[in-house]
């Protein structure tokens, strides 16, 4: 086997497994599942509790879309860090890049840090009462 | 990697952020000193900046960041501009912030995280950090433009601001990935060695010309200057006074690296392109102002004039007109933010900005109306004000080119130019006040009134050692 | 050598400083309310003339330098601006037409402020009124002294803003207002040529400072007609500032400022500024003959034009006025017709001196007729039989009309002959037209007098005139003699050391058609009007009174020019910003928060789309071009 065709081989797995497994679930459902009337409703999309059809124009808290915007920024966070993590340990060992390595993303970190507790104090993430004060 | 490059913007990004946490922590309900905070911070900064440590150790000046950022006398120059003109809008903002309907300290906290992106755009030299310092800067003005949130106006000039924002943004990207398509960088350096080695291609035309069409949003040039009397007559007044002197400064920073530093060699075909565009934009900006009757909207016009009469400077592409350029912008900034006080002083008080409401400020408040004078005659360029002699060094520039055609334009701009502004003054002054209730100054507004009026008179007046400067900052970036 | 520069430092902070003291103290203050009535009334106006005998003190020991012989070397006193190869100093010029010049201007401004305590008793913002009379003598002299273009440029916009404050100075009036915009508005034009004519020169000769850009001239050559434009341009400032045809519409408008403004502007400053400053740049004028050429034929026109209108005005002032535009109009002629090998300048100079006292006297008497009437009547028709009533004021008069139209042995004789026989010299048909103009001024100068002086009382003011108090009276005594003497000063000799040239009168022909023009628009004069005269009898003759009382119509043809051309610009634009740009209906916010309703409110979303339309298409316009 070629070694560029051997590098998907992972790829081919997880999509086997994603196919046996949601296949599986079906399978043992069917078999082992209560069997009652059929109402039209329970033929519906099970979408985390959410009525799948509702007027277009409804209304939503404010605080989802700031929490959804912070899970945002906060997710971009992690994306800088992830190629940051995968070089960190072959520049730390230059003595050049070492210093600079760690200062440059603890400054990221220390922006969105302040971030992070403005937000807090804000009561961004109070979902109670206690955030309108 | 040098980070002490970088130092007068960490210095500006840190105090941007204590004055956030300042918010947060303290208990204190008038917010308002938090405005003095960052306006004393910055002017440290602004001293600091003039530290010899700072200036001739050889920290600060130069190029670092694999190429990506330089830090010259016109960096330094325009960091200097940024700095003073956010303070001065810090303390302006301190006189508005009744209007603000809260959130006080946020306001102070993005103008400032606005400064830094400024301060960024002065030291850019690659296509990547340009894009990036510039965003720094439209982000922050998307929020401000748009925080009277329970005004219509303002709500609808942010809303606007923010897709027409977003519109340019796309082009200047757009435009980048064809530069970086074409050349294979996008360091300025790069491009212009690129460009000496070959012919451009119509590609690398069309990226350049999206980049620059996306700067000419920044600059309100026509005919990217759609969104400009709508935004600045909707914007609260202080935000509209900074997208006058701080957004449009930067964008003329960025104008000038681009132009001088990645396109020299297309130098012929460019300068066409500004003197239209300049000589466009002095027409468009001063007939159109002619009818306009609201003053914040006249000042956004006028704001478009003045964008041509910069470009002006930049379209006789030499050391001269370069530091002619340099020497309008901090002249203007003066002026600008001496006529956006007496607006901000008077929005408590009028029911909006319309030139009717002006008539007989003479009586009811005569500094305000002085203020005013002086900053219209320096925006018509009336000796002896900054503005006179900013117009003067444009008109000697490109007279030194020799382009008449502009030098006409101009001059016809400048005749027009002055019916409108008169025409304020002379509501202010000649016509019967509606109301004669005598209009209140709070301290610090009159101080910054005070203090802008006499650098408007001050520039104008001992204008050598700011021309010096700007002349020697103009020369290093043409070498 | 004695510090000149100290002493010229000191002549301009005079009158700059009495207006600061003024603006500070005597603004809405209760200062000097303690000094008790008399102080409180007029402490402006002795600050205003004790600075004034000040600076003149100081401008007279410069002027006794100047004659001694002193030069005052180019001595930079600042650098005040210097950019690229751009360098312009603080430096002054002073020499003897400068010399002449600033003594003219001092002793002239002197007489009007003591006249002016009388002439604006009653008004209450007199202290405003100080302020700005000094800041604009200061203006003025910085014009006066200037030792480089730019200076002069800045002085010249200063000496326009205060004359914008002066004539303005009734604001609460819409005409006084009105009148400080245009005159303002009409100077900025010239001055917009005047800054490029600069500009031009800087660019030839790289210097901007006098005696620098003359050497400059001298060593280096240039193309003729190159020069020729800069100096056209040069002389635009002068047509505004002096009022020559065709921007001399400000200046009659310029009445309706306070009577001792009009002396000021019209005798010693303002205009004056003009003919004064082509004499300072003679150098370049007289290199052009092209430019004298033009410099002449605009001179005549404008004389003979504001005579024959000035033949048809009513108001006592407006007569002045456009008589101060004809003689203007000889001193440009004179400029221009001017030779440089003899006299030079000096016939120009010669009858701007001389005119400064005559014309002074002349508006001064008026004000003083004025007063008389209460300040409520200024039409001559209403006047008449005021020789009896006033008869100091009356003698004044007289005694300034003659010296204008050249009576013998008055100082406008001497002054008028110089430039008559300079243009007998030079150009034969200019000679006839300031002869014919000669003849005019005689004619609506005695018109002016027999009407208002002569005859029965014809209004209900008139009948109550009574004669000036001796504020006002003193003034004119003392003009009138330098009316008189004027001539007998030896000016001529002053501004021209050669003798022979200065000694030169003209041919004896030149004399006698000038004493023959007199003695006809005199005798005219008297025949017509001296008889007590109730209506104007010109009024035979329909189709020239009507043509010369609209004064060519010339305000309407502009009128008309600026309708159609700005007005359309504006329009075109107007349309452009509200329909096409804010999409169809909409007028952006103004409109939407007026909240005019559901159809605006369908085309808001159209707004910005239209805006990203423009902005887009605007891109593709500059990328076809540049990648085409």
């Amino acid at each position: 086997m070629s070694p560029e065709f051997s590098q998907y081989i992972p790829i081919g797995m997880l999509i086997v497994i994603a196919i046996a497994f949601s296949a599986g679930l079906l399978v043992m459902s069917t078999l082992m599942g209560q069997k009652g009337r059929r109402p039209a409703i329970k033929d519906t999309a099970y979408e985390c509790g959410m009525l799948p059809i509702t007027p277009a124009h409804g209304r939503f808290s404010v605080k989802f879309y700031v929490v959804a915007m912070l899970f945002v920024l906060f997710d971009i966070e992690v994306v800088f860090l992830y190629p940051w993590a995968v070089v960190f340990k072959s520049l730390l060992k230059d003595p050049q890049t070492g210093p600079l390595i760690f200062t440059s993303m603890l400054t990221f970190i220390g922006i969105l840090f302040v971030g992070f507790i403005y937000a807090l104090k804000k009561g961004a993430f109070d979902w109670g009462t206690r955030a309108k004060q | 990697m040098n980070f002490s490059l970088l130092k007068l913007e960490m210095a500006t990004c840190g105090l941007a952020m204590l004055v956030l946490m300042l918010e947060v922590f303290v208990q204190r309900r008038d917010r308002r000193f938090l405005g003095y905070v960052g306006a004393a911070g910055l002017l440290a900064i602004l001293a600091w900046s003039y530290c010899p440590s700072v200036t001739a150790g050889g920290f600060t000046v130069g190029s670092g960041f694999g190429g990506m950022w330089v830090n010259d006398l016109m960096a330094l120059y325009f960091k200097r501009l940024f700095l003073v003109g956010t303070a001065l809008v810090l303390v302006m903002s301190v006189g508005f912030a009744r209007q603000l309907e809260g959130g006080v300290g946020e306001f102070f906290a993005l103008l400032m995280f606005a400064c830094t992106g400024m301060m960024l755009t002065a030291s850019v030299n690659d296509f990547l950090m340009l894009f990036v310092a510039l965003e720094t800067v439209t982000m922050s003005f998307y929020i401000l433009v748009a925080w009277l949130r329970r005004q219509q106006q303002s709500l609808e000039a942010g809303v606007k601001y923010l897709i027409l924002g977003a519109l340019a943004s796309a082009f200047l990207v757009y435009g980048i990935t064809f530069i970086y398509g074409t050349t294979g960088t996008t360091g300025f350096a790069g491009v212009a060695a690129f460009l000496k080695a070959n012919a451009a291609s119509a590609p690398l035309k069309i990226g350049l010309l999206l980049v620059l069409a996306g700067l000419g949003f920044k600059i309100a040039t026509v005919p990217f200057q759609a969104w400009v009397p709508d935004v600045y007559q909707g914007a609260p007044t202080p935000v509209t006074a900074f997208l006058a002197v701080g957004s449009k400064a930067a964008g003329f920073v960025l104008l000038l690296r681009v132009l001088f530093d990645a396109l020299l060699p297309l130098k012929p075909t460019w300068v066409l392109l500004i003197g239209a565009l300049a000589g466009l934009s002095v027409l468009y900006g001063n007939l159109a102002a002619m009818p306009q009757r609201n003053v914040k909207r006249l000042l956004g016009y006028s704001s478009i004039s003045h964008a041509g009469f910069l470009l002006l400077g930049v379209a006789a592409a030499d050391s001269f007109g370069v530091s002619a350029v340099l020497f309008y912008l901090f002249a203007y900034l003066f002026t600008n933010l001496c006529a956006f006080t007496v607006i901000s002083c008077l929005a408590g008080t009028l029911a909006d900005d319309e030139r009717e409401n002006y008539a007989g400020l003479a009586q009811r408040s005569p500094l305000l109306a002085a203020a005013m004078t002086v900053a219209l005659a320096s925006l018509a360029g009336v000796p002896p004000m900054a503005g006179f002699f900013a117009k003067f060094l444009i008109f000697a520039a490109i007279i030194g080119q020799a382009k008449w055609c502009l030098v006409i334009i101009g001059a016809i701009g400048v005749v027009v130019s002055l019916y409108y502004y008169l025409g304020v003054v002379k509501a202010m002054y000649w016509q019967e006040p509606r109301e004669t209730a005598a209009i209140p100054v709070s301290w610090p507004m009159k101080a910054l009134l005070w203090v802008t009026m006499l650098a408007v008179v001050g520039i104008g007046v001992f204008q050598g050692a700011l021309a010096q400067r700007a002349l020697e900052a103009a020369k290093e970036l043409i070498k | 050598m004695e510090d000149v520069s100290g002493l010229l430092w000191r002549v301009l902070a005079g009158p700059l400083s009495a207006a600061v003291v003024i603006w500070l103290l005597c603004h809405k203050s209760k200062f000097y309310t303690d000094f008790g009535p008399i102080m409180e009334r007029q402490a402006a106006a002795f600050i205003a003339i004790g600075f004034l005998a000040g600076s003149s003190l100081f401008g007279y020991w410069a002027f006794g330098a100047v004659r001694d012989g002193a030069q005052m070397e180019n001595r930079v006193l600042y650098e005040f601006l210097s950019a690229g190869d751009l360098m312009v100093e603080i430096n002054w010029s002073l020499d003897r037409l400068s010399g002449l010049m600033m003594m003219v201007v001092c002793g002239v401004s002197l007489c009007i402020m003591v006249y002016s305590i009388g002439y604006m008793h009653d008004d209450p913002g007199i202290s405003r009124f100080f302020a700005k009379l000094s800041f604009f003598v200061f203006s003025m002299l910085g014009i006066v002294l200037a030792g480089n273009f730019l200076m002069m440029f800045i002085f010249w916009e200063l000496v326009g803003v205060s004359s914008y404050l002066l004539i303005g100075y009734w604001y609460e009036r819409p005409s006084a207002a009105d009148a400080g915009k245009k005159a303002f508005i009409v100077n900025r034009l010239g001055d917009f040529g005047f800054l490029i004519g600069i500009l031009m020169l800087w660019g030839i000769t790289g210097e901007v400072d006098f005696v620098r850009v003359k050497n400059q001239l001298a060593a280096h050559p240039v193309d003729a007609n190159l020069l020729a434009v800069a100096t056209v341009l040069i002389f635009c400032g002068a047509v505004g500032k002096s009022a020559q045809f065709p921007l001399h519409v400000w200046l009659p408008d310029a009445m309706e400022g306070p009577t001792p403004v009009s002396a000021l502007i019209h005798a010693a400053t303002m205009v004056a500024a003009g003919v004064y400053m082509l004499c300072r740049v003679s150098f370049l004028v007289f290199g052009s003959p092209v430019a004298m050429e033009i410099i002449a034929w605009t001179g005549g026109i404008t004389a003979l034009m504001a005579a024959l209108i000035a033949t048809q005005q009513n108001d006592i002032k407006r007569i002045l006025a456009y008589s101060t535009l004809s003689q203007l109009g000889y001193m440009v002629m004179a400029v221009g017709l001017s030779n440089p090998a003899g006299s030079g300048y000096m016939p120009a100079m010669f009858h701007l001196s001389t005119h400064a006292f005559f014309k002074a006297l002349l508006f001064l008497s008026a004000g003083s007729v004025i007063i008389a009437l209460h300040h409520s009547e200024q039409d001559i028709w209403k006047m008449g039989g005021l020789l009896k009533k006033m008869p100091i004021t009356a003698g004044c008069f007289a005694v300034g009309a003659l010296a204008l139209c050249g009576f013998p042995f008055m100082s406008g004789f001497y002054s008028k002959e110089a430039i008559l026989g300079l243009a007998y010299d030079h150009n034969p048909r200019l000679y006839l037209l300031a002869t014919v103009t000669a003849g005019l001024t005689a004619f609506y100068m005695f018109r002016c007098f027999f009407v208002a002086f002569f005859g029965n009382t014809r209004g209900e003011h008139a009948e109550k005139a009574k004669e000036s108090s001796w504020v006002v009276l003193g003034p004119l005594v003392v003009l009138a003699v330098a009316s008189i003497c004027g001539g007998w000063f030896g000016i001529p000799e002053w501004l021209v050391e050669n003798k022979a040239i200065s000694a030169e009168h003209a041919p004896r022909a030149v004399m006698i058609a000038a004493l023959a023009a007199f003695t006809i628009g005199v005798g005219a004069a008297a025949f017509l009007y001296a008889r007590g005269a109730t209506t104007d009898a010109l009024n035979k003759l329909p189709v020239l009174s009507w043509v010369l009382r609209n004064k060519f119509f010339i305000e309407e043809i502009y009128m008309v020019l600026v309708k159609a051309g700005q007005g359309t610009l504006a329009w075109l634009c107007g349309f452009v910003d509200r329909w096409i740009i804010a999409g169809l209906a909409v007028r952006g916010l103004a409109a939407t928060t007026r909240g005019t309703g559901q159809v605006l409110r369908l085309f808001q979303t159209g707004n910005v789309q239209t805006y990203a339309l423009w902005f887009a298409a605007g891109a593709t316009i500059i990328l076809y071009c540049l990648v085409r």
